[in-house]
């Protein structure tokens, strides 16, 4: 183990955790623990919600899938972008004014409850235990990838590794709440972003140049200089379908919630869509210039950015980039672990069990929540072939196939009713699961796209029959 | 030497749409400049 490399991760956590200890003394109820109380500046919501997003597989996985396949993977790329446009563009500006509006929701399930004038508290109840299964099994793989980080840097054992990494996420999440976890997240976007750039500049430089570097990749496979090489239409369809899953995620969501005006979004949606962009294509070329420049094939595809920043930089400055996966994968799991005790907190434990909790009660339940739901999350990672990628699209494939339709049409369908909502629901998560345990021909596809197609029907029709939409909840939606 | 560059229409799908969300997303900035 490095002393550079060391030393560069310990002062890291120690910022982070600084952090979570300052916000622990700002934080007075739920509302600030959750949300901040809406005062996120367009900069910090817009880098909080990419890095929230892109997790470890901006990192490690994107880079990875380049590295072994060439450029037919940029199609991910391509509809993650298209996709987190159109949610820019059209869901957060007026998602920031109707949670308002609709009772000051400050969860998915409370605007959903809110915006359906549900009294029954099916819609909450059904949302928040969509949220909870699909996190922690989400947590969960974040963790996974956590820990094979610190065990190939620091040639720790994958179980102590694992522990060491919940353990500092953990502590502050449970601390500083979403004021925290925002800061943080903006701090590591940017530190996401830095690597992302010095990176591959440095292994084409050092290749010899951009034909250099493509010569080389033609020597490994010339296949891999072609987009359409080996992919259907079908395929590159299913890899763009990626991203109708923005419309879905809740901790992505919550950033919208979160921002200091409804007006802030344009700003907002300019640095988001900049950042993720440019990180997209270092991703792209990191995976791709490390087929040239590294000169025996990694085992693991996925380690091909930590290889290329061990062979590049000194350790001292590798620490610091190696931290930027570290930044990645912990502020994808602390918004995540966040959105979870949410959904106990405010879901369940004041909407079911006790509607007269204080403020102060509420922020210890979230706070005991994320203890409780990152022991488990621990506790499922603790098997090291658990199959993270596997169980990252599921989880994104379920929230944007569940809740994606349903946010947007409540946004711009009047008529839409709280029928509508839970068949749109329950149909889409449904479908997710179903598709996914299909195998062969069109079930090839990503689930997430017959899941979102399912949903949207099932909304149209289940909002047609039954009781109609109220004259108030009519005025409210004409309104926004 | 054709084989040592990308195609035509990988480096379109690599260096249009993604760039063009930025692009869209100034001009969103400029046309709601005003609103307050």
């Amino acid at each position: 183990m490095s002393l550079g490399i060391s030393f560069a991760f310990i002062l890291y956590l120690f910022a982070m955790m600084s952090i979570g200890i300052y916000f622990y003394f700002k934080t007075n109820n739920l509302s600030d623990y959750i949300l901040g109380g809406r005062k996120l500046s367009p900069s910090v919501a817009a880098l909080s919600a990419g890095a929230s997003d892109m997790s470890g597989w901006l990192l490690l996985g994107l880079p990875g899938a380049l590295y072994a396949g060439g450029m037919n993977n940029i199609w991910i790329a391509v509809g993650l972008t298209i996709g987190a446009y159109l949610n820019w563009q059209f869901v957060a500006k007026k998602l920031r004014i109707y949670t308002e509006i609709a009772g000051d929701s400050i969860t998915l399930p409370d605007y959903l409850e809110n915006r359906f004038e549900d009294k029954t508290k099916v819609l909450r109840v059904i949302s928040a235990l969509v949220i909870l299964v699909f996190f922690t099994l989400y947590v969960s793989a974040g963790l996974v990838g956590g820990a094979i980080l610190f065990e190939q840097t620091f040639g720790l054992d994958y179980q102590t590794a694992l522990w060491i990494g919940a353990l500092v996420i953990v502590a502050y999440t449970f601390l500083g709440g979403f004021m925290a976890v925002s800061l943080t997240d903006f701090i590591q976007g940017i530190l996401m972003f830095c690597a992302l750039i010095i990176v591959p500049i440095m292994a084409i430089v050092l290749t010899g140049g951009w034909s250099e570097t493509l010569k080389a990749v033609e020597n490994v496979n010339p296949n891999h200089l072609d987009a359409f090489s080996g992919m259907t239409f079908l395929s590159i369809v299913s890899l763009m379908a990626w991203g109708l899953g923005y419309f879905g995620q809740p901790h992505i969501l919550s950033r919208f919630m979160a921002l200091r005006n409804p007006e802030d979004a344009p700003k907002a949606q300019v640095v988001g869509m900049s950042w993720m962009v440019i990180a997209l294509f270092g991703a792209i070329f990191t995976g791709f210039a490390g087929i040239g420049f590294l000169d025996s094939p990694l085992e693991n595809s996925e380690t091909v950015f930590i290889a290329l920043t061990e062979a590049l930089f000194n350790p001292w400055i590798a620490g610091v980039i190696l931290a930027a996966i570290l930044s990645a994968i912990m502020s994808t799991i602390d918004s995540q672990l966040l959105v979870c005790s949410s959904a106990i907190a405010e879901d369940f434990y004041k909407s079911i069990l006790k509607k007269d909790a204080s403020a102060k009660e509420l922020v210890w339940i979230g706070r005991i929540s994320v203890f409780v739901l990152a022991l488990v999350a621990t506790a499922l990672a603790s098997n090291p072939e658990s199959k993270v990628l596997d169980l990252v699209s599921y989880a994104w494939g379920g929230f944007g196939a569940a809740f994606g339709p349903v946010v947007i049409l409540s946004l711009f369908w009047r008529k839409m009713t709280a029928n509508g909502a839970f068949a749109g629901i329950v149909t889409g998560a449904v479908t997710v699961i179903v598709w996914k345990n299909i195998h062969g021909g069109i079930f090839d596809v990503y689930e997430i796209l017959p899941g979102f197609i399912f949903c949207t029907i099932a909304v149209f029709i289940f909002s047609s029959t039954g009781r109609k939409a109220s004259t108030e909840m009519s005025d409210t939606f004409d309104s926004v | 030497m054709e084989s040592l560059s990308l195609t035509c229409a990988t480096w379109f799908w690599l260096l249009v749409p993604m760039p063009l969300t930025i692009v869209l997303s100034v001009i969103n900035l400029f046309l709601h400049r005003g609103e307050k």
